[in-house]
């Protein structure tokens, strides 16, 4: 396996905060592999860490304890950069024209042709009428897609996106899913943090999941969402008075079993008369996932 | 070096609103001296240049201890430091956006100065000296602003830079006069005063050099605690 493209090692970062300098833990041992080619989705309620880590890749703060690399240097290593692309949550741009913003970013990203690189991120991103705005001029939203177009002014290898989506109105979102999607063809990896899930679920090849500074899951959406404890079994020809716990649907009873009762109650439903349509793994959505792992009490895996 | 001009130059339209008030000031009040001094003589432009040209240092204070504050307050700091830029180019960056600020005020208020000498019979001798002077001590002043700012709010850094070029002379004086060089900028404008007003058009080596490498000292100090310092806060 190639050389991961983004890599945590047991990071933990401590906050002080307040005239008494009370610590906060922003990240406990925080440990994850983003790999080449792949879009990462990383989640977590707010305030679980997931801005922190991001920060700390781009090296705007040190870890406590921990270390990690960003394309095989160290976090904080300016020159590796230039092969980065960056969008910053509540993105804050230098009051300029469009154009003239994004070249002053290529030429800070020694981009050898700054003035094409502007034009090709601005025609991306369909910015191609807002050219010649002041930034401080648009709607939030169109400041959003200037803040994506600076990002990949550079054609950078990885794209770390902190809600890249947050301010998009639906047409601009599917836009910069679409544009995701075409980065990952052209081989870029894409870390990206979203508050959005059913957009996570449709791009993301891999995600994790922070809570309260410490990763609680990680893997890929079907392994996460599939849940091998539990089967979902649709029978036909039998009676839900021998089944109350079943759901009718499509004229189908479907029943929800411990993979332990499986066998148990597929024997029933024969010695019932039913007939198996189909065993599957139970599959809860990301949102369900989600919300469950962001409930207090919740066990970390 | 190309990646620290254009920081300095982006610094420096960020800041417009300031600069064009600084120089809105000058043109003001030259503009009160040619209306209520119709015939300016020497000592009048004299006074006009220098009072004008010490100034510079008074702006270039205000402009350094909030720069960076306010850049990491807004976060278009991480837009910047999210490109391959070092710290240092930064930190720089912003110590030549203020004091091209500083140099092209300096020249304004000098050719004013040298406008109403002229006036008044011929150039006054020594304004560039004085130009040289307040530049650099607008420098030592930006590294000791910055050096502050990057430790306290702006209000604070700007107390702090205050109290420091204040205080530190008076113990020289009734301590041990080797403290002047913790805060040699008085040093430096209480010669250059001297010389300018004796019509003394050379430039003071000693003070201007020991100023200089305090400058620079005290912005290489900035610059280490800027490299170890979190840039982003933290939410809770």
């Amino acid at each position: 396996m190639s050389e991961p493209v983004l890599e945590f090692q047991g990071v933990t970062k401590d906050y002080h905060v307040g005239l008494r300098r009370r610590r906060l833990r922003a990240l406990s041992d925080f440990s994850l592999t983003v790999q080449r080619g792949e879009i990462f989705g990383f989640l977590g309620p707010n305030g679980a860490g997931k801005t922190t880590a991001i920060h700390l890749a781009m090296g705007f703060m040190r870890a406590t304890a921990g270390t990690g690399r960003m394309l095989g240097r160290e976090f904080g290593d300016a020159a590796i950069r230039k092969r980065v692309g960056f969008l910053a949550e509540n993105l804050a741009l230098h009051n300029r024209r469009v154009f003239e913003l994004l070249v002053f970013y290529a030429e800070l990203n020694s981009v050898p042709d700054p003035h094409r690189a502007a034009s090709t991120a601005i025609e991306r991103l369909g910015l191609t009428d807002l050219g010649n705005r002041i930034t401080m001029k648009l709607s939030r939203g169109m400041q959003q897609r200037v803040g994506l177009a600076q990002a990949i002014v550079n054609n950078p290898e990885l794209l770390v996106l902190d809600e890249p989506t947050s301010a998009l109105d639906p047409v601009a979102r599917v836009m910069v899913r679409e544009l995701l999607v075409e980065l990952k063809r052209a081989g870029k990896t894409v870390f990206v943090s979203s508050h959005l899930l059913s957009e996570v679920e449709a791009v993301c090849d891999r995600i994790a999941i922070l809570r309260r500074a410490e990763l609680v899951r990680v893997g890929t959406i079907t392994e996460l969402l599939e849940n091998a404890d539990r089967s979902s079994v649709v029978a036909r020809g039998i009676s839900r008075d021998h089944f109350p716990t079943a759901v009718a649907q499509n004229g189908y009873l479907v029943l929800d079993v411990e993979r332990l009762h499986q066998r148990q109650l597929i024997e029933h439903i024969w010695s019932s008369g039913g007939e198996i349509v189909s065993v599957n793994p139970v599959r809860e959505s990301l949102e369900e996932m989600f919300l469950r792992l962001a409930a207090p009490g919740e066990e970390k895996e | 070096m190309k990646k620290v001009f254009l920081i300095a130059v982006n610094h420096l339209r960020d800041q417009r609103w300031i600069l064009l008030t600084m120089f809105g000031y000058a043109l003001f009040m030259s503009t009160m001296m040619a209306v209520v001094v119709r015939r300016p003589n020497y000592q009048d432009a004299g006074f006009f240049v220098e009072q004008q040209m010490w100034f510079a240092v008074l702006f270039s204070m205000f402009l350094a201890t909030s720069a960076v504050n306010t850049d990491m307050r807004t976060r278009r700091m991480q837009a910047i430091l999210s490109k391959a830029v070092e710290r240092w180019q930064y930190l720089l960056g912003i110590l030549l956006g203020i004091t091209m600020a500083i140099a092209a005020y300096c020249c304004v208020v000098g050719l004013l100065g040298l406008m109403f000498s002229t006036r008044a019979g011929h150039p006054l001798p020594g304004i560039a000296s004085l130009g040289g002077s307040v530049l650099v001590a607008a420098l030592a002043v930006e590294s000791l602003g910055l050096f502050f700012g990057l430790l306290l709010p702006p209000i604070f850094a700007t107390t702090a830079t205050v109290g420091w070029l204040t205080t530190v002379p008076l113990l020289a004086i009734k301590f041990a006069p080797w403290l002047i060089y913790l805060a040699p900028v008085a040093l430096l404008a209480t010669q250059t005063v001297r010389r300018f007003n004796s019509n003394e058009a050379k430039l003071l080596t000693l003070s201007v050099t020991s100023t200089l490498i305090y400058a620079v000292v005290v912005f290489l100090i900035a610059l280490a605690i800027f490299r170890r310092r979190d840039l982003a806060r933290a939410t809770e």
